[in-house]
């Protein structure tokens, strides 16, 4: 612990030339993030400090100038200042104005912290340097900084703290004005997409929106559909209408149609039209639906197969398919490819255990329960949760099958509302 | 899942409606349009489930109502300022200087639109909440006394809730040592154990009850060009009770913590900078249709008491208890006026007891990072809980205390919060006015004079009621 070095007790120092002549004081240090060779602890490349009273102006001091560095003051190797006012450049990053007191991520115990102070520690790979090794997130680093500066270190020791070391904190560049600072925050892909969600729920929608962009998009899919539902649309209307399309193409249909229908009609369009069109169809046909009907419960993410080809070839189509719905509970069979009117099921133990030769239609299961798109969600969630089926068709008018009401789906009409995961929403 | 051969027959996309936006977008959005289907056809999208087109593009929801989707914070904060604290000091003043103060209620809405809509823009620019952003900007010390000032605002109108709530109980001829421990513990329980929404709605139709004010206005015959022309030429009475009076005005209309929720409301309907022009709609209809109320209280109360007063030949009329408050409603409800007024009371202390503490505790968790919210059990958020707990057993513990001159306690608590307001005036002020933090959002510069000359004017008259109410009189020479 003693070889650390806080940030908030080394801001303010004096600041001494070569002949230990008083120049300034510490303002800030600057650190270089994430650079080439993927550095963890980020480096101190320089210090700014304040020359000159009440008006005067930040300078830069490169590290190859500092001779001396610590609590009680910093000791510069020569006298000779370069005067410009200091102007930071992408890519720096200044540790106190941009880390302290900010919240960021401590990706290992995945929830969001308040950063109470930096701890910087020596460079074992380069004499005299510094590195940023950790946030201070705990309430004895909180005191020590409210507490007059004389006492801050007994404080400190009082209440030693816990901190997260650096390359367990995931910062925020969008909390940083006016400069490109690219975070690529790889290690937030090793989270669980719903203790993401979890974190964009807390965190502004320009934090989220960042989180959001570092993601790929079957992550960022998960992680969406994951958010409270008021959430959704404003977090997607944040992103470029490209992105935003790209992660509902990735969505289950149901989710994003439900999303969509909750947007002003106009950025439903520019989303719909931004998704690939195979699946805008799907969420364009689920969008048709009352919400509160079977048709608006339903998913168009399921399995069917005409009666009329082999087993063999069904096993072909799953093969060849680009995705599967994430549950395969049953196989739905239809009539046929243009008239999708529901005659019967099959599991996907019939299709390995049948012979391929034998066609589908004689193996399949008739009595195939279904609702009707416009029958009331409660009711076809009843039906559902009575029969103990993990799914339930949906039919149009003229019986053709338009889609399926899995189970999940089912038990949020049936659950009361306080079963639901509930966020801490003070304010409703 | 299934695919049909590609060769299948594909149904026309249908034309667009006429109603399309823009003859050029609609021709781009109908090439698109053709091409999505054509090549959905390709990837063997069934025609069966490739919908006409028409459907992406045809009006899915009204204008107005994304307007009331945003709409609410505003009119909900503002109308917090409604409390009991609030009825008490506006009955004060209308009883006291009649329509003098009026014109006082207008630039305090002048005002409080300002505010309110400098913190629903910090929310919306930087979707963070109030006490987030001010720990931010900064640093630990500061929060710490931003903090202190919501503890002790906030903490004081906690009190005056349940001293409201038996005040109400009173009225009704229950004993409040009995009525107040109750419903403290109904409160606390419904909140950490209940659903607390189920019963919100219940309390805010009690608070319907104020709006027999604007009935008593009217029915009591004001003289209307009087109160028109007290509501637009100031007329300034100097003495001490003015003054006082005056803060307490403030600090009641403008409490410190509806910019706390204004700001923490807008962050959390997710509202960004492209819709703040309905947010800005929602705060200034809000602080109007709110501060109306709050007008014709003065109204009421100047057209019944302070009448009576003047023709008693006496200056004005000290209300001393909520019996005599509750007088003013006489022109409506005759001898119900008690039981209407504690109806009212009622339902707005039991509102703000619940919220109140719920969202103070909330705000502090927020500033410190302390884990937070009712998602949470107690072993997870203890100092959450602890806070909420304490506010709540304070409030009720002092509102046990006999003898109580309740109008009195209403009044100063207003005045405290009058007091506090300028310190997170300056936070609000200065953030706003933060180039680096707002961008493009930034208060304008005649904004910023504004805004300036806001903060500036109340903790000047915060500072001249401190030293012509409290410390000349404590220095034997008031």
């Amino acid at each position: 612990m003693d070889q650390l070095l806080s940030i908030s007790r080394t801001i303010g120092v004096p600041v001494w030339g070569r002949a230990g002549e008083r120049i300034g004081r510490l303002e800030d240090a600057v650190a270089r993030v994430r650079e080439p060779g993927d550095e963890r602890f980020p480096p101190l490349t320089g210090l700014v400090v304040r020359i000159g009273g009440l008006r005067g102006h930040n300078v830069f001091v490169p590290w190859e100038a500092v001779r001396e560095f610590g609590s009680s003051g910093v000791r510069l190797a020569s006298s000779r200042l370069d005067l410009r006012p200091f102007e930071r450049r992408d890519g720096e990053l200044l540790v106190a104005r941009d880390v302290l007191d900010k919240q960021v991520v401590d990706v290992r115990g995945r929830r969001l912290v308040r950063v109470n102070d930096v701890m910087l520690a020596p460079d074992p790979l380069r004499p005299g340097g510094w590195r940023v090794a950790a946030a201070d997130v705990s309430a004895g680093g909180f005191l020590a900084r409210v507490v007059p500066r004389a006492l801050a270190d007994a404080v400190r020791r009082r209440w030693p703290g816990t901190v997260i070391p650096w390359d367990q904190v995931e910062f925020f560049a969008s909390d940083i004005p006016g400069v490109k600072l690219r975070v690529e925050h790889t290690d937030l892909a090793v989270m669980h997409p719903a203790d993401l969600a979890n974190l964009i729920a807390s965190l502004s929608y320009k934090q989220g929106e960042e989180v959001l962009a570092a993601l790929d998009e079957p992550m960022a899919a998960d992680v969406v559909e994951n958010l409270p539902r008021e959430l959704q649309g404003a977090v997607l209307t944040t992103l470029s209408e490209e992105r935003a399309g790209d992660i509902l193409d990735q969505m289950a249909p149901d989710v994003a149609a439900d999303i969509l229908a909750g947007l002003p009609e106009e950025e439903a369009r520019d989303l719909l039209e931004a998704m690939e069109p195979a699946e805008a169809a799907d969420v364009t046909r689920l969008m048709e639906h009352a919400p509160d009907t079977a048709g608006g419960l339903m998913t168009t993410d399921y399995l069917a197969v005409p009666a009329s080809i082999t087993v063999g070839e069904a096993i072909e189509r799953l093969r060849r398919a680009e995705s599967l719905p994430d549950l395969i509970p049953y196989i739905y069979v239809v009539e046929s490819d243009a008239d999708p009117k529901l005659v019967g099921f099959i599991t996907l133990r019939d299709l390995l255990v049948t012979a391929p030769e034998q066609q589908v239609g004689e193996i399949m299961r008739r009595n195939v329960l279904s609702v009707r798109a416009d029958e009331p969600a409660q009711q076809a969630s009843e039906r559902l949760a009575h029969y103990g089926l993990a799914a339930l068709p949906v039919v149009d008018a003229a019986s053709r099958l338009v889609g399926v009401i899995t189970v999940d789906d089912a038990l949020d009409v049936l659950l009361p509302d306080e079963w639901k995961p509930r966020l801490p929403r003070v304010f409703r | 899942m299934t695919s049909p051969p590609a060769d299948e027959p594909l149904a026309q996309p249908a034309p667009l409606p006429p109603s399309t936006p823009g003859p050029a977008r609609a021709r781009a959005a109908r090439a698109r349009l053709a091409d999505l289907a054509e090549r959905a056809t390709r990837m063997g999208v069934p025609p069966w489930r490739l919908r006409a087109p028409e459907l992406v593009l045809a009006p899915r929801r009204p204008a107005w109502l994304i307007y009331l989707s945003v709409l609410g914070p505003g009119l909900v904060a503002a109308s917090a300022g409604n409390d009991v604290g609030g009825i008490a000091t506006y009955a004060a003043v209308g009883a006291r200087y009649g329509y003098d103060l009026l014109w006082m209620m207008v630039a305090i809405t002048i005002a409080m639109i300002a505010v309110q809509e400098q913190c629903a823009r910090m929310g919306a620019v930087t979707g963070k909440g109030l006490s987030d952003l001010i720990r931010e900007q900064f640093g630990p010390r500061w929060t710490v006394v931003a903090m202190l000032c919501l503890l002790v605002a906030n903490g004081a109108v906690i009190i005056t809730e349940f001293v409201g709530i038996g005040a109400a109980a009173e009225l009704f001829g229950i004993r409040r040592y009995l009525a107040v421990p109750l419903m403290g513990a109904l409160v606390w329980w419904l909140i950490v154990w209940g659903n607390y929404r189920h019963v919100e709605r219940f309390f805010l139709a009690l608070t319907l009850a104020f709006f027999a004010y604007p009935v008593a206005a009217f029915l009591a015959s004001p003289d209307w060009g009087l109160a028109l022309r007290r509501a637009i030429v100031p007329t300034i009475h100097p003495e001490p009770e003015y003054v006082l009076l005056f803060v307490a005005t403030v600090g009641t209309t403008i409490t410190p913590y509806m910019q706390m929720y204004q700001q923490d409301a807008v962050v959390e309907k997710g509202i960004t900078p492209a819709e703040l022009r309905f947010t800005r709609l929602d705060v200034i209809a809000g602080c109007v249709f709110s501060n109306l109320i709050a007008v014709f209280v003065i109204i009421a109360t100047a057209a019944t008491l302070y009448a009576a007063a003047q023709r008693a030949g006496q200056a004005g009329y000290e209300i001393g208890t909520a019996e005599e408050a509750a007088r003013a409603l006489a022109p409506v409800a005759g001898p119900f006026a008690a039981q209407l007024f504690a109806l009212g009371i009622y339902g707005a202390s039991m509102l703000a007891a619940g919220v109140l503490p719920l969202a103070t505790a909330f705000s502090i968790c927020q500033a410190f990072g302390w884990e937070r919210g009712l998602g949470l059990g107690f072993r997870e958020a203890p100092i959450f809980y602890g806070l909420l707990t304490c506010l709540m057993a304070v409030g009720t513990l002092v509102a046990l205390i006999p003898d109580l001159p309740v109008i009195r306690l209403l009044i100063t608590v207003q005045f405290v919060n009058g007091l506090l307001l300028p310190v997170l005036l300056v936070f609000i002020t200065r953030m706003a006015g933060d180039r680096d933090l707002m961008g493009p959002y930034v208060n304008g510069p005649l904004y910023r004079v504004f805004a300036w000359a806001i903060t500036v004017i109340i903790a000047a008259l915060a500072l001249l009621a401190v030293l012509t109410s409290v410390i000349l009189p404590l220095a034997g020479l008031g």
